[in-house]
């Protein structure tokens, strides 16, 4: 009878761990989105840095900026459904190195500035690719998303 | 391994199948919209409503309200402590299975 019951026991369980496999949501159109967003960010960051005028005043470039990422993040959050398993995380490890990236850069304008020399347009491209460089990366990880 | 049977280390909130297949559902993602869960799940919004209470209650689901325009929203995810009982869940399950 023993048997019977952990053989009964072992079959429910067995049907869980099915059941419990079956529940994957992370669709691979919402990857997407959350990979083509965290990308976006990125390149819009590193074209705002490559491109930011220094004669004019900086408030309305600024604010293009700004309404460019709202109106990114505005569309990820209606378009997708669900935030596939480590999304998150990718995002930020990808928000951190661009961060470092940027503080990297606006030391280098400073240390330019001081010694007198200009931030030439190779510089400037060059940076923006570094720059953008680690949140397209995230975003390609992302999109591609892990099979488990 | 701790001692005693493995059915002893079963987490009786997640025993029972509906709220079973909300965490499952959940341990998918890092976070899905309410309706999402209940499309996938086969539940009524109020049932579904009912046992994310309860879940939520117990630590394990978090909600999160919000607009998308005019439109109110609300967003599921396993809390830290929600994924770890998951995990031991399944865990005491494999073992129950003899896997």
């Amino acid at each position: 009878m023993n048997d019977s019951l952990e053989h009964d026991e072992a079959r429910q369980a067995r049907t869980a761990l099915d059941e419990a496999d079956t529940r994957r949501i992370g669709s691979p159109r919402d990857r997407r989105i959350h990979g083509i967003a965290t990308a976006l960010i990125g390149v819009i960051l590193g074209v705002a840095l490559a491109i930011q005028p220094e004669s004019e005043g900086p408030t309305l470039f600024l604010l293009v900026v700004i309404i460019c990422f709202i109106a990114v993040g505005a569309w990820q959050t209606r378009a997708a459904r669900s935030t596939p398993r480590s999304t998150n995380r990718t995002a930020f490890v990808g928000i951190g190195a661009t961060v470092v990236m940027v503080i990297a850069f606006v030391v280098l304008r400073q240390t330019l500035e001081v010694r007198g020399d200009e931030l030439t347009w190779p510089l400037r491209i060059g940076s923006g690719l570094l720059v953008a460089a680690p949140m397209i990366v995230a975003g390609l990880v992302i999109g591609r998303g892990g099979q488990r | 391994m701790s001692p005693g049977h493995a059915r002893h280390r079963l987490n009786p909130q997640l025993q029972a199948p509906v709220r079973f297949s909300i965490v499952a559902t959940l341990a998918s993602v890092d976070s899905a919209e309410f309706a999402v869960v209940r499309d996938e799940v086969e539940i009524s919004d109020s049932a579904l409503s009912k046992q994310v209470s309860t879940l939520e209650q117990a630590g394990i689901v978090k909600v999160k309200k919000g607009y998308v325009g005019k439109r109110p929203r609300t967003w599921l995810s396993l809390t830290r402590d929600g994924r770890s009982q998951w995990q031991q869940h399944l865990a005491a399950l494999r073992e129950i299975a003899g896997d």
